[in-house]
């Protein structure tokens, strides 16, 4: 990986922020997601690596994972998580912006400020690709 | 003579692999012993009453302790005596805890070796002989050693106490390091705020007398007693007369690298260290003025308007008595250059930590403007790179320098602040932030947008492009990848190491150091501003790595201890000091030179020798001075000379034994 390069635009950094409602940059890489992540032999990215390219503005990586579909949306690592930074909202979050650029979301954004019933929405979502 | 013998469990510390019963067991057979007993804490208040208790049922009159090492708790049971009434150096320590239990892994074994020093120590306590300390008066005088923020808060605090205080620096201000900072973390308070009204208290406060350009060039003396030589190097400018107008350093046409800068600015060869120095009075730098080069120029004597100028001055030696001296001397950080990987000195956009700091500050070489060097442009990417030279082994030092975690936490967030198109890269090892309010900064950095990769920068390289950047390369094991980023500026968080000379004010003051040269405290836990020489205490990073808050509070320590001391008035002089057996001195003299304390003089004895009456020399010791280290003893041809509690046949007693 070599800087600079391509990072997501502040308009994209806003959007994930408007999703999740939480700030990336909180992670400290504690590994503790990745720890307990009952999936990680089908993932590219672990959690943490998700995180931290979250967190580094490197969205275009994750978009293009598989992560983000394996992800079981358990909520292990939400609940876990000592920043209070639930990686299981923050793939979530990446998940819908996917969802959203592609138009393929049919679930209509009513509240934009916060995810509701997060587990359900995500295994719809999933399910229907 | 009724020899009591203790032997203590120390809780498992020693029980676990001595058997302490049969330890006492064998003990009642030794020859005078009358009474032996096992005690699980001998130092607790229970275990203090059982030897109370003996010494009054079984009349003891010498006590023999097998448990830790002397230097723990000797003065414990030598109290416990007094109060008895019994000698205090009728005590004898078989330290069966630190050179036994704890270095043994065969309990039969360890349990001989136990008994055998048992034995030895009872066989010494046989010729014990009964040894008092005298009462010295104190000087209520301190002398502190740097002028940076450690120094002056210890100072301070003592001169409120009331107490005179001589504070000596070898700069031509007081200030420090502190002086050079911009911002202080975690608060980002700025530095200059909050240091110049302390230095300007120093400077005018009745009980504090300033002596800046000046070095400490001998100590002699002890506790309460010291007679130091402070050379006041000389200034050419007469600080009575100069009202600090400055028109000199204005009109000096010799510029020289500005060591306040880190050398990225010039100064004037008659010059004031920084705009707020205390005291804001021009020195000459003879080094480099031309007057003194070549006798031409004499432009400042000539533009003075006050003709405080003086060539002719010379450095003075000062001669002054204290009581307590805290040294405070202080830090200076790695060079670099050794870590070649990180291409310092071969481009001038790789700078060291110090050297950003500067540039930030407000009065530093670029009026609080970050630059790349080598432009003069904003720099868009600036990589840190922390732990340079610290937690290193192979060219650096094994240590951590503690502040540099917080410290590039701090530069980020200024930057931010004052450049917000400025990125940050933080490439660590792992962030230490113990300290009050730390993580918190540290994570309000990271929400500022500072990048931190977990890995080291294995190299630093030009990029070769028109820009002249900088291709910096890492790796992350969070991402588990090699990273690379062109930087327009790296900066590095180069490790902190003792002042140069420290080792010679080491040297002066009898101070021992640890193996990376910082000075060592007398107990890591208990005693951390003590030294092991009495009336010497330690403030500041000249003891270890530490931040401003610990740096105060160490100085604060520091003073408390000298106004114990001065409180008290007077201390009790070392009992162990030689003794000379005028009987059997020749006169020879041989133990004079080797005596480190100039304790020993030339004495005579009148004796009447075949009728007549004769002078004859003999050594005579000076107990104030003498500290028992032995010296003489060791040397003495005719075995005339002897330490108290450690003399010839109470040493021969134990040997005998073994």
């Amino acid at each position: 990986m070599r800087f600079p390069t391509k990072t997501a635009s502040i308009k994209e950094q806003q959007e994930l922020a408007d999703i999740i409602q939480k700030n990336v940059k909180d992670c400290y890489q504690c590994l503790k997601c990745s720890a307990g992540c009952p999936l990680t032999e089908h993932m590219d990215y672990y959690p943490h690596q998700v995180m931290l390219l979250a967190k580094m503005d490197l969205y275009e990586k994750i978009f293009n994972s598989k992560t983000l579909w394996v992800c079981a949306s358990c909520l292990a690592c939400s609940s876990r998580c000592p920043r209070d930074l639930e990686p299981a909202k923050v793939m979530e979050g990446l998940r819908t912006m996917i969802i959203r650029k592609r138009g393929e979301g049919n679930v209509e954004v009513v509240n934009p400020k916060g995810v509701p019933r997060q587990a359900l929405i995500s295994s719809m979502r999933k399910l229907r690709r | 003579m009724r020899v009591g013998v203790f032997i203590c469990w120390c809780g498992s510390n020693i029980k676990n692999m001595v058997d302490v019963e049969k330890v006492a067991k064998e003990a009642e057979k030794m020859p005078r012993v009358v009474y032996s007993q096992d005690v699980q804490y001998l130092c607790s208040e229970v275990g203090q009453a059982d030897i109370s208790k003996a010494i009054d049922e079984h009349k003891l009159d010498r006590i023999v302790i097998g448990a830790c090492s002397p230097r723990m708790h000797e003065s414990t049971f030598q109290q416990l005596l007094e109060s008895k009434g019994l000698n205090p150096y009728y005590v004898e320590i078989a330290n069966i805890r630190e050179q036994c239990s704890w270095v043994h892994t065969d309990k039969d074994k360890a349990t001989v070796k136990a008994t055998e020093l048992v034995k030895k120590a009872v066989a010494k306590s046989y010729h014990a002989i009964p040894l008092t300390s005298d009462l010295l008066k104190v000087n209520k005088k301190a002398l502190v050693i740097g002028g940076g923020i450690a120094g002056i808060q210890a100072a301070l605090d003592i001169a409120d106490a009331g107490y005179p205080v001589d504070l000596v620096e070898q700069k031509p201000s007081i200030g420090g390091r502190m002086a050079q900072f911009d911002k202080t973390f975690p608060t980002l308070d700025c530095s200059a705020c909050i240091l110049t009204p302390k230095m300007v208290e120093a400077a005018t406060h009745e009980n504090i007398t300033l002596y800046t350009y000046s070095e400490v060039e001998n100590v002699a003396g002890y506790v309460g007693n010291f007679k130091v030589k402070i050379k006041q190097k000389a200034k050419s400018v007469k600080q009575d007369i100069c009202n600090g107008c400055g028109d000199c350093m204005e009109k000096c046409p010799k510029k020289v690298a500005n060591e306040f800068d880190e050398g990225n600015s010039k100064r004037k060869a008659i010059y004031t260290l920084f705009p707020q120095a205390v005291p804001n009075k021009p020195v000459i730098d003879r080094d480099n003025c031309i007057y003194y080069k070549t006798g031409k120029c004499g432009l400042c004597e000539k533009i003075c308007p006050t003709k405080a100028i003086d060539y002719n001055q010379e450095d003075e030696i000062v001669e002054n008595e204290y009581g307590a001296i805290i040294a405070a001397t202080g830090f200076d950080i790695k060079d670099p250059q050794d870590l070649s990987e990180y291409y310092y000195g071969n481009h001038p956009d790789v700078i060291t930590s110090l050297e950003l700091e500067r540039q930030l500050n407000a009065s530093g070489p670029t009026s609080g403007k970050v630059i790349r060097p080598s432009n003069g442009k904003t720099p868009e990417k600036i990589v840190f790179v922390q732990c340079v030279g610290s937690r290193d082994r192979n060219k650096g030092n094994a240590y951590c320098s503690k502040v540099c975690c917080l410290y590039t936490a701090k530069h980020t967030l200024l930057l931010n602040e004052k450049f917000p198109e400025t990125e940050s890269y933080v490439f660590n090892i792992d962030v230490r932030t113990g300290g009050k309010g730390y993580e918190e900064f540290y994570e309000r950095a990271r929400h500022k947008g500072a990048k931190y990769l977990r890995g080291q920068v294995s190299k630093v390289e030009p990029l070769g492009d028109a820009d002249n950047k900088l291709l910096v390369r890492g790796y992350d094991s969070s991402i588990g990848e090699q990273v690379e980023i062109e930087a327009d500026l790296v900066v590095l968080a180069t490790s902190i190491e003792p002042k140069v000379g420290s080792s010679k004010i080491a040297g002066l003051l009898g101070l021992s150091s640890d193996s990376d040269g910082f000075f060592s405290e007398a107990h890591p836990k208990l005693k951390p501003v003590e030294t092991q020489a009495q009336g010497i205490y330690l403030a500041g990073v000249c003891q270890g790595p530490k931040d401003i808050p610990e740096a105060v509070s160490q100085a604060s320590g520091a003073s408390a201890k000298a106004i114990i001391l001065f409180n008290k008035g007077e201390v009790k002089s070392v009992p162990t000091t030689a003794m000379v057996n005028e009987e059997i001195c020749s006169g020879c003299m041989q133990c004079k030179p080797v005596c480190p304390y100039e304790a020993i003089s030339r004495e005579y004895v009148t004796e009447r020798v075949a009728g007549k009456e004769v002078k004859r020399p003999v050594a005579s010791i000076n107990r104030a001075l003498c500290q028992g280290c032995g010296a003489c003893a060791g040397l003495c041809r005719s075995g005339a000379m002897d330490i108290g509690g450690f003399t010839s046949k109470q040493i021969m007693a134990e040997v005998d034994t073994l």
